[in-house]
């Protein structure tokens, strides 16, 4: 007897629906970068180490292949990515795509308190305002949010700096203190010391999130609270707490966490600017490292690690969406 | 019933009960005004070499020059009075941000509106490649496209233009299929008025508010990107110092306590990006536009 | 008395001004009494509803009066009393329940927390409760069902819902806020027929809040009208209805359109002749174009159910054609089309002998005008803009003619020309219509399809458009269709009448013949439903089309 559970069925075409389309994305992104990187100058001055002696240059153009034609080159840069070989680095000599992986867990150990600290902090005062709008300490909390939405982050960066690493010795400036190693990579929030560096980057790195969350949460409240779906709970002589938590947080969930998905790559991408001003060894750093020093493979590596990164995100939270969400027709989307 | 006219004495209504959004509308103004008449009042052209001395070099604020001038602000490691370097940064930070956004804008509203009006494979397509942008961070594109190209004004303008047009062509789609929706946008076919008049004459000016918001929206993160760039040395060239630059520079001198070449840039950077942010809120409030990507 | 108002008067406290919602009223309802309250909009019939169970929202305040409820008065209760009467001895619907029940929960969460909230019994007796309640308003399979969130129900079904959920707390009384508006003929006699029953079973008190005075006969003991925030009458149902003293009341009972004016005219001259019509909303739901769809952005502009099925008819030169039947029909789809603005799929239509085709529309003889008159108006033009653009575009006149060529459509179709300089937002929702219409004639069409134009309006208000479509119709022998899904507007203005059913015309013929003796099953249905100001029961006679 065969069951189908036409549910589940459809979450299986809309997730090999939702990975085709990322693979695509993907596909083209690697295309982009292919051209981006020889389409501007000299693919041997881009791709070679310009101190490299003739000799050297010779071979690396075989190695690379980079006398072969255009399309043969961009099948082969393919074959190698699909083995996880994205060229090499020719400040450090090594494989790029190590050395991003080897600085991932220290930016994601950065972003993901960062978000944290935006969520935790960002939802309850968005829900405070959002539901007392006219008192002061709303007023305050939305004055607030504009603030932390107009500071520049690096500007932030340097102020916090300042006022407690300078003056007051209060937080290490830079680096990630001690570590802890889990599963090969290495951790900084399980120790004191590690805690103490994480503390200023990941609290630059939020205000951003922070301000969003709570004017999204905030809009979010604002527009649910008159629907007829709250009036007919409060009808129902539910609590107050019921009506908050269950009927209107949840509802507001769904945007947010869209959001918040987006989110973490905007935070992938702003980390580059926290990583150099606080010295955290993140794969951020290194990209400004390697723009600098013109290291091209490093940033090609980059690119694409970030990219599959956004897309597992949106992914997680695509799925997401539809657990929140049962109006969805997931296969419709 | 909403209306969505912009109506200027409702505009001067809400800006008069609320003390905090009027504060920062005259800062707005003053800073205009600041950045525009600038050169008029600034105690040197901060980038006239002639008129640096060396001797001023790493004052603090409110010091007095070797020609008894006033720094209200302090000076640089090259003896060049902060307040005229801000006011020349942000002079040119003001007109980078003001020119991606209008270069943007046109881009967004000639795709957006070509893509609701047709719709079919020009709509998929234009959309497609939009959601690929989105998909990436702004600033990550930013920071690529000038890793490749190189510092220069007319690079950072282009790589502030990549990274923001889809999301003007998506929010003025949104908007005009919104539109397409209502009733007199059928009732303009049916009258057989030409395409022309219905795009502009009906279309684009129902679609104004979210581009108004948006627009203000996006200058302020303009502004903030292009600083941001700019601080980590892929932005804007020396030669064009804007105020991200000018933070930069005063980068190292923070640890040994020379906090002003850093501190004051920033503040007057932040209060013109909040002075906008305020603004666009207001405006947000005042034509409540639905900003659907 | 169950419940007694005495002197409420409910207040809005905005900016500019006060807005006396409720003013000053009085009003009785004994145990087991279904009470109808009657009123056009702005009258203040909902607020008082809301004031009574006090879920008034910002900035509305009860400033005035006591409202006792079994003796007590609930208007000094303090937030927490209040709530465990809300539910549990008053309960309330809303006009629609795909909004008042919360979307991303399932009917089980919403149901059981109205029980656990005033009950201390266990999730699995409540989980019964909640089923009984279900099978008590007509929902099969209801222990299946109830894991359901409501987007898997009809809107007639979601109404059961809201209305098992109001009375699951076996409440004394019940507020029913214009709960069968959204709702298409059939479903709402079977929702009329329903909560009648229901209340007359539990001696549960009614409380049924409405615009429209011929739902109330067949069902309310009792009926009061409301007028700019005051009860005008209070009366028995039959008095109110065949003997009202007050003036509004009698001018109320006037506007609703009775019985049929128009004869067929006997012409043969057919103006449009519509020949196998088809039109298919696309639908994707294979795995292959699932993964299509990857490419195609405009995917929430297909809506499915809306088609048109080989549909063959004509439209007589002078006449009036109504159009008639539920939503989701496809008769605004129909309209559409021939007035050349949607894409057909296959069929022809002739004009005049001459095929209509949507790629090339240039002819200005078939004009349409919409249902809501708050769209159809281009918000940023003014009047006088809005009516001449058209005409000067074409050349019908210069731009110096403008003045005087507006105020001629304007006065023919009852608005003030010293008003054409004023925008779209300063006009009542009856105006606009008229400025839709007068919009419409300036190109001098000679059909004018009407889609739903009254549907929107208050019923005196209707009354003046339909008298207007009238005298458009004689004056000018323009020919009209005219679609709506009322089927007591259709009989009073038309000539003949198209009855349509999923995208088919099931009957059509002379509007008197169909409307006193329909020959086609689904016709008999809607008739047999329709609510009469004349008949004191609910016409609920079949159940061959219900929905499923």
């Amino acid at each position: 007897m065969l069951f189908i559970n036409y549910k589940n069925l459809s979450m299986l075409i809309f997730l090999t629906n939702r990975i085709i389309q990322s693979f695509i994305v993907l596909l083209i992104m690697s295309l982009l970068v292919f051209a981006a990187v020889y389409a501007i100058g000299n693919p041997i001055d881009v791709l070679i180490n310009p101190e490299a002696s003739e000799e050297e240059k010779i071979k690396t153009i075989k190695n690379l292949g980079l006398d072969k034609s255009l399309f043969e080159q961009y099948y082969i840069f393919l074959q190698n990515a699909f083995k996880g070989e994205l060229g090499y680095s020719f400040v450090h000599n090594r494989p790029a795509i190590s050395l991003i992986l080897e600085r991932l867990p220290a930016t994601l150990e950065l972003t993901i308190s960062a978000l944290l600290i935006a969520i935790i902090i960002g939802i309850p005062l968005g829900t405070i305002a959002g539901l007392n709008p006219d008192n002061f300490i709303s007023k305050s909390i939305l004055a607030m949010s504009i603030f932390f939405f107009s500071l520049p982050t690096f500007w932030v960066g340097l102020i916090l700096i300042m006022i407690f690493a300078v003056s007051y010795n209060f937080f290490p400036s830079t680096g990630r203190g001690d570590t802890v190693e889990i599963f090969g990579f290495y951790f900084s929030f399980l120790t004191f010391d590690g805690l103490k560096h994480l503390a200023l980057p990941s609290i630059n790195l939020a205000l951003y999130p922070l301000a969003l969350v709570i004017r999204l949460t905030f809009a979010g409240i604002q527009e649910t609270l008159p629907l007829d779906f709250i009036k007919f709970a409060r009808a129902k002589g539910l609590s107050r707490f019921r009506i908050i938590y269950y009927h209107l947080l949840k509802y507001i969930l769904i945007p947010i966490v869209t959001v918040i998905g987006l989110q973490f790559s905007v935070l992938i991408a702003f980390a580059v600017i926290t990583e150099s001003i606080f010295a955290w060894p993140g794969m951020g750093r290194l990209i400004i490292e390697s723009i600098t020093l013109l290291d091209r493979p490093v940033i090609v590596a980059y690119l694409l690690v970030t990219v599959f990164i956004f897309m597992l995100v949106n992914l997680i939270v695509d799925i997401l969406y539809s657990l929140l969400d049962p109006r969805i027709r997931i296969s419709d989307k | 019933m909403k209306k969505n006219e912009f109506n200027i004495v409702d505009f001067v209504k809400i800006y008069s009960e609320d003390k905090l959004a009027l504060f920062f509308l005259i800062n707005l103004i003053f800073i205009l005004i600041l950045v525009i008449f600038g050169p008029l009042f600034t105690l040197q052209n901060p980038y006239d070499l002639s008129q640096l001395n060396i001797l001023d070099s790493l004052l603090p604020p409110l010091s007095q020059s070797y020609e008894n001038n006033y720094f209200f602000l302090g000076t640089d490691d090259q003896g060049r009075d902060l307040l005229s370097a801000i006011i020349y940064g942000l002079r040119i930070s003001l007109y980078v941000g003001i020119l991606s956004v209008v270069i943007s804008l046109i881009i967004g509203i000639i795709l957006g509106v070509v893509s609701a009006y047709f719709g079919g494979i020009v709509d998929s397509f234009i959309m497609r490649v939009a959601d690929m942008v989105l998909a990436m961070p702004s600033f990550l594109i930013a920071l690529v496209l000038l890793s490749i190209l190189g510092r220069g004004l007319e690079n950072v303008v282009f790589a502030l233009v990549m990274s923001q047009w889809a999301t003007f062509a998506r929010v003025i789609r949104s908007s005009a299929l919104s539109e397409k929706e209502k009733d007199y946008f059928y009732s303009a076919k049916c009258l057989c008025l030409p395409q022309y008049r219905i795009v502009f004459g009906h279309l684009l000016p129902n679609c104004l508010p979210p581009i108004i918001v948006l627009s203000t929206i996006n200058l302020a993160f303009a502004i903030t990107l292009e600083a941001s760039l700019s601080f980590l040395g892929v932005g804007l060239p020396i030669t064009e110092p804007s105020i991200g630059l000018i933070i930069s520079n005063g980068y190292e001198y923070i640890i040994v306590g020379k906090y002003w070449m850093s501190l004051y840039p920033g503040l007057f950077l932040l209060i013109t990006v909040i002075s906008i942010n305020i603004f666009s809120d207001r405006l947000r409030i005042l034509l409540n536009p639905r900003l659907n990507i | 008395m169950i419940l007694e108002i005495k002197n409420l008067k409910t207040h809005f406290f905005t900016r500019e001004n006060i807005v006396k919602a409720v003013d000053d009223i009085n009003f009785n309802i004994s145990s087991g009494e279904i009470h109808g309250i009657a009123g056009e909009s702005g009258s203040g019939k909902s607020v008082m509803g809301l004031s009574i169970i006090n879920l008034l929202q910002e900035p509305g305040k009860i400033v005035e009066g006591k409202i006792y409820f079994n003796g007590k008065d609930i208007t000094k209760l303090n937030e927490k009393k209040m709530k465990s009467i809300r539910g549990k001895k008053i309960s309330m619907i809303f006009q629609d329940a795909t909004m008042s029940l919360n979307p991303i929960l399932s009917i089980e969460t919403q149901m059981i927390e109205a029980v656990l909230a005033h009950n201390k019994i266990s999730y699995k007796e409540a989980k019964n409760l909640a089923v009984q309640s279900l099978i008590e308003v007509g929902i099969k399979d209801a222990e299946i069902k109830i894991k359901n969130y409501p987007h898997e129900f009809s809107g007639g079904m979601r109404q059961r819902v809201a209305i098992a959920i109001a009375l699951i707390n076996k409440p004394d009384l019940i507020i029913a806020d214009e709960p069968t508006t959204a709702l298409d003929v059939t479903t709402q006699a079977q929702i009329l027929y329903l909560t009648q029953k229901l209340c007359k079973e539990n001696n549960t008190a009614l409380i049924w809040i409405t615009h429209d005075l011929s739902v109330l006969s067949g069902l309310v003991d009792k009926i009061s009208i409301m007028y700019n925030g005051k009860i005008v009458e209070t009366g028995g149902v039959d008095n109110i209805l065949d003997n009202p003293q007050h003036s509004y009341t009698k001018k109320l009972i006037n506007s609703i359109p009775k019985g049929n004016i128009n004869e067929e005219r006997k012409i043969d001259d057919n103006v449009i002749n519509i020949q196998n019509l088809t039109k298919i909303y696309e639908k994707r739901n294979t795995f292959a174009s699932n993964l299509f769809t990857f490419f195609q952005a405009n995917k929430h502009d297909l809506k499915p159910d809306k088609a048109i099925k080989n549909l063959s008819l004509n439209i007589k030169r002078g006449e009036i054609l109504g159009v008639v039947g539920e939503s989701g029909c496809g008769k605004s789809t129909l309209g559409k089309i021939i007035s050349g603005i949607l894409e057909k799929n296959s069929g022809n239509i002739f004009y005049n002998q001459k095929e209509i085709s949507y790629a090339k529309k240039t002819s200005l003889d078939i004009q349409m005008v919409f249902q809501d008159p708050y769209s159809s108006l281009n918000p940023r033009k003014k009047i006088i803009d809005i009516i001449s653009e058209a005409p000067i575009v074409h050349k019908i006149i210069n731009k110096q003619q403008s003045k005087e060529y507006v105020s001629k459509f304007m006065n023919d179709c009852g608005i003030s020309p010293d008003l054409m300089f004023r925008y779209p937002h300063q006009f009542s929702g009856g105006q606009r219509q008229r400025i839709a219409i007068a919009r419409s004639l300036a190109v001098n069409p000679s059909v004018l399809i009407c889609d739903e134009i009254v549907s929107a309006l208050d019923v005196s208000i209707q009354a003046q458009i339909l008298n207007l479509i009238l005298k458009l119709n004689k004056t000018k022998n323009l020919t009209i269709v005219f679609i709506s899904h009322d089927l007591s507007v259709v009989n009073y203005i038309s000539n003949r009448v198209a009855v349509m059913y999923f995208g088919e015309i099931v009957e059509l013929g002379n509007s008197k013949k169909v409307f006193s003796q329909p020959s086609h099953s689904y016709t008999k249905a809607l008739l047999a439903n329709l609510p009469n100001i004349k008949e004191r029961n609910i016409n609920y006679k079949s159940t061959l089309y219900t929905e499923g």
